[in-house]
């Protein structure tokens, strides 16, 4: 799982809006927590009319930004037209990943990470270019109980063999995307000649959001058991109404069987015709009123023999996730794939391993214990064996 | 959870059409695209997570503790606003809500909001709120107050918005904020509190109790449920999963703690830096002389044949009982403004007849008495720095009189200066030493930790304003021992509520907080400190009866208190291990 959200801290929004305003081609003159911008000509921003405004970065609460000036916070106006015009800008780009960017640092298999050896030297050795793609994928679950959630997830995976690149996501976000580290043109300049076609593009997408979702799967298995639980509050709260319901209706039917019987003996003990009319008008009320009465107890008896099973299933569907995944931003990552070589030591003693590796993500394939063909893993990290490297099962 | 029991989940890609539209094989520009990725993540991220309105708070007023600041932050950032603040008592549960209020405030989040506290602690939170935080709320017992449908601020007891009255306009209203003092009193779902709780409708609330657990874990349930229904599921769910059958241990702690997470907030005073020095407390007792013990008699006859013979206010003749105490001069004051006021008065010789026993006083004892503990204080303090406080304004101004006669340095603060006078008044005690009088007015809200001696002259019937009397000068940035005096002449009602109910809670030792809980269990059973004593008083028909009423009294206090030790210690051992006070980061 790659949280790809930011805080919003004052100094995170000042680093993004100096260089939006700058990207776009503004010119802007900081004066302490004042900015004196310019717009040129040719762009057109929804905030303002105008080609010059003031901007005011958050200092104090009664701070209201006047005419033509705006308060650069975070949850302020401003801010938030910011980030929704370079939302829409461009959700599709393309950069490189190579060797440089990690500077010499490495990212070890875990295996050898694990284990008690080592590395005393590392290189890397690209042999061919490969195209990724990292995806920035919103998903959101929604449920009518409180629990609404969103998550922002990075993912990479490799164009063609639709594998997850776990390393990849964080590397790029960590390189590219903050707005507190602006990379240099030399860093992302895309010189790989190879693209892929629209297809290939749209069916790697489609699997960024499938893996990001599965990446946030605990968290949403949480949610929804908190939803379940707000919704069997709601049905227990309903059964205990119910059962209210039952124990109110007995006694109104008691209550009309003995207004009923009454009626009866006047019927028996009419002295005139038109009273023993009224009495039988009246017993039929309350027998239709009895029947009612009757009738509604045993439906709700019924519902109750079977475990008011329509009102939980209305309940629990009323209660449901939804989720839904959308790829917000991509980009097509070009990078270099090939395999590095570790020297690894332990007293003294030190032998050289190659693992599949690609730059950026890390390694990207199974290894093999040299000697027992056993496949290393944290649980079974490589060790200094007699005769060379081995693993701790064969060890 | 079993599958069967688990909502349905239904899964929705969205077709990447606006990506697909945008693609193209060449390239694009990135740093056009670096800043449609960044301000997606920007967007998505929690907004800043900062108590903004903390920098406005004025440290001179309220010195905040980082286990506050945290609680404030957790409450309203990670619980989405919706918090059970479960700290130990004694460590400012209220301090929190003000924050929380004050950064609500800031961002505007805050049209109505409605506190909700036990009857006797209404005033100290508006005070509170007013002189540490700068929020005015309306309180329930203000003259001003016109109902719930009136204001949009307001503190009020639980009970007056239950009543029938009320009820109504008090359900009809959808608030921003709710917060509920004490909130171990809804524990009870079967209750007209709890019901009200149940029905309120708001968006954000903030529950305080420092035991959740009252008698049952059952109550632990039903409060968090109020809160955040659902997070346990139904009632046998939690008692399946979370109770043992014999109803006094939890179990699948780990889970629990992790649900509880989500809502509650409890920090141990064993955790935080809190350290209070030393209080000394030096109670002087005085044999009054034979004119003011002639008084004192005629004034507690008086009251007493006026409350049992029904030609008198209650509030008027418990006046006259404090006042005789107090000094003659406040005496004087109320028995003159009840002559004049009232010409038709039937019992006028007998207050003629009070007068002339206070103008027989010569030597006010008192007063006397009080020049040992300033000379003592002029001697070993820094500036001789005393408070002298006082319920009323004539004994304000005998004392400040008789002080300034014998040449000592003196400061008068009541109620009837602005708040900028206030402010000097309390900067030129700081700067030049000597005694300031106050009446309890300074209770509210205003420190004074650099003093450190106190005089009760006399001394309320409501062991809360002797609380905040203390908490003047007694509290955290309180670097020197504390010594607190208490006059009462012998024999008299002033001696009883001190000696025989006041010492035997041990009132002037408590923590901070704990009155609160002893008092408001009192509260709940249907009784006011007040007017306990004054019936006890007046109802006594010889002094054996009197003394055997206070030491009932006394009995009841130390029983409530005992219970709220109990319940106390009970939370602290199931809450043990309880890790509820840090993030699982």
């Amino acid at each position: 799982m790659t949280d790809a959200t930011l805080p919003v801290t004052q100094s995170r929004l000042t680093a993004f809006a100096r260089e939006y305003l700058q990207t776009i081609g503004a010119s802007v003159h900081e004066d302490g927590p004042r900015w004196h911008v310019n717009l040129p000509d040719y762009v057109d921003v929804e905030f303002s009319n105008g080609s010059e405004f003031e901007v005011v970065l958050e200092t104090d609460s009664s701070e209201q930004g006047g005419q033509d000036e705006f308060v650069l916070a975070p949850e302020s106006e401003f801010a938030q037209q910011l980030l929704d015009e370079a939302i829409s800008i461009s959700p599709v780009g393309r950069l490189s990943v190579t060797d440089e960017l990690s500077g010499g640092e490495y990212q070890y298999p875990d295996w050898v990470v694990e284990s008690d050896l080592q590395v005393v030297d590392a290189s890397f050795m690209p042999y061919y270019d490969r195209e990724a793609v990292f995806a920035v994928v919103q998903i959101g679950v929604e449920t009518v109980s409180e629990y609404q959630t969103q998550f922002l997830e990075a993912v990479s995976i490799d164009a063609s063999s639709q594998e997850e690149l776990t390393g990849m996501a964080e590397t790029v976000l960590q390189s590219f995307y903050d707005p507190k580290n602006e990379p240099g043109d030399s860093d992302w300049e895309d010189n790989s000649t190879e693209s892929i076609g629209t297809e290939v593009f749209e069916a790697a997408v489609s699997e960024c959001q499938q893996t990001a979702l599965d990446n946030v799967r605990e968290a949403i298995a949480d949610i929804r058991e908190s939803a379940s639980r707000a919704a069997d509050a709601e049905f227990d709260e309903y059964r205990q109404l119910q059962n209210q319901q039952l124990s109110d209706l007995r006694d109104e039917i008691e209550s009309v069987t003995t207004r009923l019987q009454n009626v009866a003996d006047d019927v028996d003990t009419a002295s005139s015709h038109e009273d023993r009319v009224d009495a039988l008008q009246k017993r039929e009320e309350l027998q239709a009123k009895q029947e009612e009465l009757e009738k509604k107890r045993a439906d709700i008896l019924e519902s109750k023999q079977h475990g008011f099973e329509d009102k939980r299933r209305e309940i629990y569907q009323r209660h449901h996730l939804e989720v839904q995944t959308k790829p917000v931003a991509t980009t097509l990552v070009s990078y270099e794939r090939g395999e590095i070589e570790l020297r690894l030591a332990d007293c003294g003693r030190n032998e050289t391993m190659r693992a599949p590796y690609a730059a950026g993500a890390g390694y990207t394939d199974t290894v093999n214990c040299p000697s027992c063909q056993a496949k290393l893993s944290p649980d079974n990290p490589v060790k200094m064996g007699v005769t060379g490297l081995r693993c701790r099962k064969c060890l | 959870m079993d599958d069967e029991d688990l909502v349905d989940v239904e899964i929705a890609h969205e077709a990447p059409d606006d990506i697909s539209d945008a693609y193209t094989p060449e390239a694009s520009e990135f740093p056009f695209h670096r800043l449609t990725v960044v301000a997606n993540r920007l967007s998505a991220g929690q907004p800043d997570t900062e108590l903004r309105s903390l920098s406005s708070v004025d440290e001179e007023q309220v010195k905040l503790l980082e286990h506050q600041v945290d609680a404030a932050h957790r409450a309203l950032f990670e619980m989405d606003g919706k918090a059970l603040l479960a700290d130990e008592v004694g460590l400012g549960k209220t301090i929190e809500v003000g924050m929380i209020l004050k950064e609500m405030h800031y961002r505007e989040t805050d049209d109505s909001v409605l506190i909700l506290t036990p009857a006797q602690l209404a005033k100290q939170w508006q005070g509170e709120l007013r002189e540490k935080f700068g929020l005015d709320f309306v309180c329930n017992y203000d003259g001003e107050f016109q109902g719930f449908d009136a204001h949009d601020r307001i503190i009020s007891s639980i009970d007056t918005a239950k009543s029938d009255r009320y009820r109504h306009s008090v359900l009809s209203r959808n608030w921003d904020v709710l917060v509920l003092d004490e909130a171990h009193y809804v524990k009870n779902e079967d209750t007209d509190r709890y019901e009200l709780i149940d029905k309120l409708t708001y968006d954000y609330a903030f529950f305080l109790t420092a035991t959740p657990i009252q008698n049952e874990l059952t109550d632990l349930y039903n409060i968090v449920s109020l809160l955040r229904p659902g997070l346990f599921g139904s009632r046998e769910t939690f008692h399946h999963y979370f109770v043992d059958n014999g109803q006094d241990t939890l179990v699948n702690r780990n889970e629990l703690q992790q649900r509880l997470h989500q809502v509650m907030i409890r920090n141990r005073r064993a955790e935080t830096d809190i350290d209070f020095t030393n209080r000394e407390i030096d109670t002087r007792t005085f044999q009054p002389s034979n004119s003011e013990r002639e008084l004192y008699e005629a004034v507690t006859d008086y009251v007493r044949e006026a409350y049992s013979e029904d030609r008198g206010q209650k509030l008027v003749l418990m006046m006259l009982q404090k006042e005789v105490v107090s000094s003659p001069a406040a005496l004087k004051k109320t028995i003159r403004k009840q002559l004049d006021a009232n010409n038709e008065l039937t019992h006028r010789s007998e207050l003629e007849t009070i007068l002339e026993k206070i103008d027989a006083i010569e030597t006010v004892t008192k007063q006397e008495r009080l020049f040992d503990i300033v000379e003592e204080a002029r001697e070993h303090v820094e500036m001789g720095r005393v408070i002298v406080f006082t319920q009323f304004r004539a004994t304000q101004q005998q004392v400040l009189e008789s002080l300034q006669e014998q040449g000592y340095t003196t400061h008068a603060f009541h109620g009837g200066h602005s708040s900028q006078e206030k402010e000097n008044i309390v900067d030129r005690f700081r700067e030049e030493g000597g005694v300031l009088v106050s009446t309890d007015a300074m209770s509210e809200g205003r420190n004074l930790q650099f003093c450190n001696i106190m005089v009760n002259y006399d001394l309320p019937w409501n062991p809360m304003k002797v609380e905040q009397r203390i908490g003047r000068i007694h509290r955290i940035g309180q670097k020197r021992e504390v010594f607190v005096f208490n006059m009462a002449l012998e024999d008299t009602i002033e001696e009883y509520v001190l000696e025989r109910l006041y010492h035997k809670i041990d009132l002037f030792q408590q923590t901070v907080g704990e009155l609160s809980t002893i008092l408001t269990r009192l509260e709940d059973s249907g009784k006011g400190f007040e007017d306990e004593i004054f019936e006890r008083l007046v109802n006594a028909d010889s002094e054996a009866n009197l003394e055997n009423d206070f030491e009932a009294m006394a009995v009841d206090l130390e029983e409530q208190q005992e219970l709220s030790e109990k319940v106390e210690n009970f939370n602290s051992a199931v809450f043990e291990n309880f890790d509820l006070g840090a993030t699982d980061d």
